[in-house]
């Protein structure tokens, strides 16, 4: 962030407690979100899909073990932090940072995974973008 | 004779012994890696979740800031722990999704060297520019763009997770191009050893 700050970059895509933090103090100017809609958190900032249709993408939290943990142990780890996730203060502490709580079951993590993969695959070698 | 009930009691606890780790599950405190620095996004998830889980399962769990290789080091370290539900990673689709399909010396398999447990938390990234920017709205950055073909270079930092994917869907979007952007290290001069620069060109 130190060099978009300086004025050397052009543009960045930040994630959005960071970023926000930054435009609200003045430090850079925030053009757009890229979730579907625009942020409880920021409505005057307009969603990037309103004046670029289809431009969405989300980063996402997740918990993962080793492989090959118990399917007990996994269940119970998965039925608390689901559960964690409907306290009320969670929630707020969380939205405070434009961040939705989702959770779900372990098999609805694995489905995630494939489709996140899948897209962004596509996105990455349509591109041809690689390491040097 | 004697041999035989001295294994046969010790193979019976040890079974007993197995079976409580798994139904008393957690009989002592969880580590919770999370493979960014502290005060980030990550961690800020990390300690607000992991204070209410602790409460639940009546054990701590200790969050174990592991950063390096944007996450990568922190996301392998559980990889290659033991699978007994004490080493655990709270972490992005950085580690899992995208760097793995960046970098092919990515050490771990995201589906094969990992138990997924649950799907947290989502959040949107923010497009920024330059307070000097001439750009104040993304349609005046695209007309920028546009007005001046040739390079735009998006320096990534250490955030390159978040950017590069980004700006070639952007790109792409805008320009309807399929031109190459290729992602180079320490270019421009830059001396951070995970400064990434990305220069698509436009026509």
């Amino acid at each position: 962030m130190p060099d978009l700050i300086a004025g050397r970059l052009d543009v960045m895509f930040d994630s959005f407690s960071s970023g926000y933090l930054q435009a609200k103090d003045g430090k850079v100017r925030a053009l757009g979100v890229s979730s579907p809609d625009r942020s409880p958190l920021v409505p005057e900032l307009p969603a990037i899909s309103e004046q670029l249709p289809g431009f969405i993408s989300m980063t996402w939290f997740g918990v993962f073990g080793p492989a090959g943990m118990p399917q007990s142990v996994v269940n119970k780890l998965n039925a608390s932090f689901n559960k964690v996730l409907k306290d009320p203060q969670v929630k707020e502490q969380l939205a405070k940072m434009g961040i939705d709580g989702i959770g779900g079951t372990p098999t609805d993590f694995t489905k995630k995974l494939a489709t996140d993969t899948q897209e962004w695959q596509k996105v990455i070698s349509d591109a041809k973008i690689t390491l040097q | 004779m004697k041999k035989l009930l001295c294994f046969s009691m010790l193979a019976l606890s040890l079974t007993a012994t197995s079976l409580a780790t798994a139904q008393d599950y957690p009989v002592r405190p969880i580590k919770m890696i999370v493979p960014f620095p502290p005060a980030g996004g990550t961690d800020n998830v990390a300690r607000i979740v992991a204070q209410q889980v602790s409460q639940d399962l009546g054990q701590s769990i200790t969050i174990e800031n592991r950063a390096g290789a944007a996450g990568m080091i922190g996301a392998d370290a559980v990889a290659k722990a033991e699978p007994d539900g004490y080493t655990i990673v709270l972490t992005t689709n950085s580690t899992h999704v995208i760097g793995p399909l960046l970098n092919p010396k990515t050490p771990y398999s995201p589906t094969k060297s990992f138990s997924p447990v649950i799907y947290l938390a989502q959040s949107p990234s923010i497009m920024v520019v330059p307070v000097s920017s001439p750009a104040k709205t993304v349609k005046e950055f695209i007309e920028l763009a546009k007005k001046n073909p040739g390079e735009i270079e998006l320096r990534i930092g250490w955030k390159w997770r978040y950017s590069a994917p980004f700006w070639r869907a952007f790109s792409s979007l805008v320009w309807n191009q399929h031109g190459t952007c290729p992602l180079q290290r320490n270019r421009i001069g830059h001396a951070r050893p995970d400064s990434w620069a990305i220069r698509c060109h436009v026509r």
